[in-house]
């Protein structure tokens, strides 16, 4: 490729897409009328413009739009009848990037807080508990002991094989 | 450089148009959202067809992106342009479908079970066009979606702004939300992928 071409296919996008003006664009329509190789490039480039356009609208030709308000329009009336959404937001939009790290924060801060509280009165530690069972006639029975409580907890099922 | 207007710009006396329109809608004025809606639902359609390639599956996101729209039209700044906005929308809402479809159909590929037989695609045959024509149409049609699902949606949304739409660099670069430079090269990358891969279609006769 000629350097003078290498030049100009740097801005011949420009030039297609008619976003040159003035003495760049007379520039590169004076190197066009005597290059073939760029004023085929250039071409080519209208050519993709007009096969991704004509394609749309072959099938645009082929769509009914007559529908379309009328779908719109029904679920429109759901946003305006269900309490306006858009208001809620217009309201909460800005706020919201500043409450959500907020809420967060002081919901780590609650867990902190009250976990001393929490554990006081659970335990800290899973206890160890000694389980017992016994099975007599149609019923089957477990008992457990906690040993730091000195609580006996005694839960009876009745067999199903009876 | 020159700021290149749309194919459809919005005239000044348009301009005012639009904008009383946008303050009614905000009001809850349906009547005037209808009005836009069906100002702008042909070029939301072209948008959506040429990201999904489907036309049924681009009416539906044409629906979705208006209720979008009107969701969210309190938060539109009145003194930029809504056809911008509008395209920026449109665009989001059918790159999301295409990620979200192309995920499932990678789902369903992989449980699918290498015995079933491929469901053939179906032509539209119009009533002044022969079988061959169709074949060809049905050909390109298919070759054009898969280059332009091949390119990244960066990429996708400027050249279908652009040759779709004939949105200026400068639309396109508020309607994506990036620089002129930066519009100018995914329009170079994304044109010279398409000329690759579409050759044969591009070729003169």
């Amino acid at each position: 490729m000629r350097s003078e071409c290498r030049d100009i296919r740097e801005s011949l996008d420009a030039f297609v897409h008619e976003e040159l003006v003035g003495k760049g664009r007379r520039r590169i329509e004076g190197h066009l009328e005597g290059c073939e190789v760029c004023s085929g490039e250039a071409a080519r480039m209208r050519g993709l413009g007009g096969l991704l356009r004509e394609s749309a609208g072959a099938a645009e030709a082929r769509v009914d739009f007559a529908e379309v308000w009328h779908k719109v329009g029904r679920r429109v009336e759901l946003i305006s009848e269900g309490g306006e959404p858009g208001l809620l937001e217009r309201f909460l939009g800005p706020l919201r990037r500043a409450w959500i790290p907020a809420v967060s924060v002081a919901a780590v801060l609650i867990l902190l807080l009250a976990s001393p509280l929490m554990f006081d009165r659970f335990g800290s530690e899973p206890q160890r508990v000694e389980i017992r069972s016994i099975v007599y006639q149609n019923a089957e029975g477990m008992y457990f002991t906690d040993e730091d409580t000195n609580t006996t907890f005694v839960l009876i099922f009745e067999s199903e094989s009876s | 450089m020159k700021g290149r207007s749309s194919k459809e710009r919005v005239t000044e006396g348009g301009l005012q148009d639009e904008r009383e329109l946008i303050r009614r809608c905000r009001e809850g004025d349906h009547a005037a959202y209808r009005v836009l809606v069906e100002r702008y639902q042909q070029k939301a359609f072209r948008v959506a067809y040429r990201i999904v390639g489907n036309e049924e599956d681009a009416l539906d996101l044409v629906q979705d992106a208006f209720v979008k729209i009107y969701g969210s039209i309190h938060k539109f700044k009145s003194q930029s342009s809504f056809y911008t906005w509008f395209y920026r929308i449109v665009v989001n809402v059918a790159l999301d479908f295409r990620r979200r479809k192309k995920h499932l159909a990678t789902v369903e590929y992989n449980e699918q079970l290498p015995s079933m037989p491929a469901i053939q695609d179906e032509i539209t045959i119009g009533l002044d066009e022969n079988p061959q024509e169709a074949l060809y149409r049905k050909q390109r049609e298919q070759a054009i979606q898969e280059a332009i699902d091949k390119l990244p949606d960066e990429q996708k949304s400027a050249i279908i702004l652009r040759e779709v739409e004939g949105l200026s660099y400068k639309e396109i670069a508020r309607a994506t939300e990036v620089s002129i430079g930066t519009v100018m090269s995914r329009l170079h990358y994304a044109r010279k992928k398409l000329q690759e891969e579409l050759q044969e279609y591009l070729e003169p006769l």
